[in-house]
């Protein structure tokens, strides 16, 4: 399952990497989209992709009593699914704002900052 | 009572500017006094937390009990509490300044909970110990950091854009980089980290995607193009802020990574590459600087090439480790701030920052230029100020491990500092008209911005506590 999800990533990351370097600014949005949910799940993948039970400390025990899943990855990327919905809704406020101001969606009409 | 032995004032430097930014979004009507107390408050549990590291040497504390590897760890040391006392005291003159900056309504209500929570999320980076809660320190900078850009209104909108998506991808390199440590080594606090990490190629990976970064949050040269609109189109005390604290906090970080978790893997050939990225910034920025049409771009790109000399003082790190660097970045917050709150003075006067037509706004309000002159006599390094004690520093240490193209660079860098900073200081002594002012500036913004101009001076005599709390309580 590992080496699949591994191409996963890596068709991601590429496709994300094109599209971040297209000129149209929604494209670039869409690229950062892809960019970061390839982090995320290369976070979920370092951990190993094995079956376990719930981290569950059973009554009377100090420790887990079978093989447990890594319960750490699934809260990083938990946690990185919502940090990265926030940006990229706040991001794509920014970008209506900004079309509506300069009216073009061609990210070379905002290299002039000088306003 | 024993007030040191309390023991979360540590957790309190993250906490108290967090709940003071909460109350603002619920009272925005008082947003103003939240912001002022709330900052007063943090400067004392800063000195909380100086006193429990006086009486107790450096601190960690679990959160909630959960200790590393589970949970997350708070670390107070010596470069951390630098860090927060840099912060604390920058932040309030700012503070002071920016409750008559904003004159709108709606521009207090916006400004003061984005304002205290960036200070919160600084401060929790200072003292994070843990990967993970790093980069969700640098996610909330960043992304506050933007917002407050854009309250500059619509023409700050394009600055803004550039600034967060540069942001973004600093922050998902840094987010891969923390993904590849857990998979090589199934933990993420620094201390446990550091003693564990070899140099393998997935740790090396790891390091080269954290420090770019890293690089692009701080801006060093050729990574800066995001930070001059930003810095020039965003209010003032906003401006002042970015420039000051932000990118230094990033800086800070990198400084903290290659120190402790990456030293196995931080050669001579990385710390040099990063010097001549520093040489490249200060040649670079100071260029800009002197072309510069308008003075808030001025101070920026002067941002840009004071960042290089952290650059540059990055490769010193081999023989002088800390002090350097972190004076260094003390020295530039005092003054850089000082001279963005300037800025920002005489852009309300004269109600524009173009340096053709600025010089009438300077002769109106001397107490602003002396504030500018005073951070630029530090950013040059004249005596006795803290920019001229960091530049001993960084010199002296060069020339004891006998790297005489830094020592060459930093003593000619000066000079192009002194160039720009007097192309604004000759237009305050050119003859003209009085001004009609556009705007009214108030006396506490031009002594807020004194008393940061006075504070990069004081800085030169503050050096003895700064060797000191270094050397008793290093990382």
């Amino acid at each position: 399952m590992e080496p699949l999800l591994a191409v996963v990533v890596g068709g991601l990351f590429a496709s994300g990497l094109y599209m971040i370097l297209r000129r149209s600014i929604v494209k670039l949005l869409i690229g950062l989209v892809l960019l970061s949910n390839a982090a995320n799940l290369v976070i979920f993948v370092t951990a190993g992709l094995r079956r376990g039970v719930p981290p569950l400390v059973p009554e009377g025990a100090s420790a887990p009593l079978h093989t447990v899943a890594d319960p750490l990855p699934q809260a990083l990327v938990l946690t990185a699914i919502v940090i990265s919905f926030g940006v990229l809704a706040f991001a794509m406020v920014l970008v209506h704002r900004t079309h509506q101001m300069v009216e073009t969606d061609d990210i070379n009409d905002l290299t002039s900052t000088d306003s | 009572m024993d007030l040191s032995l309390h023991p979360h004032w540590t957790v309190w430097c993250i906490v108290v500017p967090l709940l003071a930014g909460g109350l603002a979004v619920l009272v925005p009507r008082w947003g103003k006094t939240i912001g002022l107390i709330g900052a007063v408050l943090t400067l004392i549990v800063v000195g909380g937390a100086t006193l429990q590291l006086l009486s107790h040497g450096p601190q960690r504390i679990e959160i909630g009990s959960w200790g590393a590897p589970l949970g997350i760890q708070l670390q107070l040391d010596g470069p951390a509490l630098m860090m927060l006392w840099t912060t604390a005291l920058v932040s309030l003159p700012i503070t002071v300044y920016a409750r008559d900056y904003f004159q709108t309504p709606q521009q207090q209500i916006r400004f003061w909970p984005l304002w205290l929570l960036l200070w919160s999320t600084m401060n929790m980076l200072y003292l994070s110990a843990d990967l993970f809660n790093l980069y969700i320190t640098l996610e909330l900078l960043s992304f506050v950091s933007v917002v407050l850009v854009a309250l500059a209104g619509p023409n700050a909108v394009r600055a803004a854009i550039r600034y967060l998506l540069m942001n973004l991808l600093g922050s998902l390199g840094f987010l891969l980089a923390v993904a590849l440590m857990y998979g090589a080594y199934g933990m993420l606090d620094i201390n446990m980290l550091a003693e564990q990490v070899e140099a393998t190629p997935l740790t090396g990976l790891a390091l080269a995607l954290m420090s770019i970064g890293l690089l692009v949050k701080s801006a060093l040269f050729p990574l800066h193009v995001w930070l001059p609109p930003a810095h020039a189109g965003a209010p003032a005390p906003v401006s002042a802020v970015l420039s000051a604290l932000v990118v230094k906090a990033s800086f800070y970080l990198l400084l903290l990574l290659w120190l402790t978790l990456y030293s196995p893997l931080v050669t001579r050939e990385l710390t040099t590459l990063v010097g001549l990225l520093g040489i490249g910034a200060i040649l670079w920025g100071s260029l800009q600087a002197l072309r510069a049409s308008r003075l808030k771009q001025l101070v920026a790109y002067s941002t840009v090439a004071q960042l290089g000399y952290i650059g540059l003082a990055i490769t010193l790190i081999d023989v002088a480790a800390w002090q350097p660097v972190l004076t260094f970045i003390i020295a530039h917050a005092c003054a850089k701030g000082a001279m963005f709150l300037a800025a920002g003075n005489f852009q309300r006067a004269a109600g524009h920052d173009r340096m053709a037509l600025i010089s009438a706004a300077l002769r109106a309000l001397p107490v602003s230029v002396f504030a500018f002159a005073l951070a630029g006599i530090s950013l040059i390094g004249l005596p006795p100020s803290g920019g001229f004690l960091a530049k001993w520093l960084l010199l002296s240490a060069a020339l004891d491990s006998g790297r005489w193209l830094i020592a060459l660079a930093l003593v000619g860098s000066g000079l192009l500092t002194a160039l720009y900073v007097f192309r604004v200081l000759e237009r305050a002594v050119r003859p003209g008209a009085a001004l009609k002012p556009v705007g009214r500036v108030s006396p506490l913004m031009e002594w807020s911005a004194l008393g940061l101009g006075l504070l990069a001076i004081l800085l030169g005599f503050a050096g003895m506590w700064i060797t000191q709390i270094l050397a008793e309580w290093p990382v």
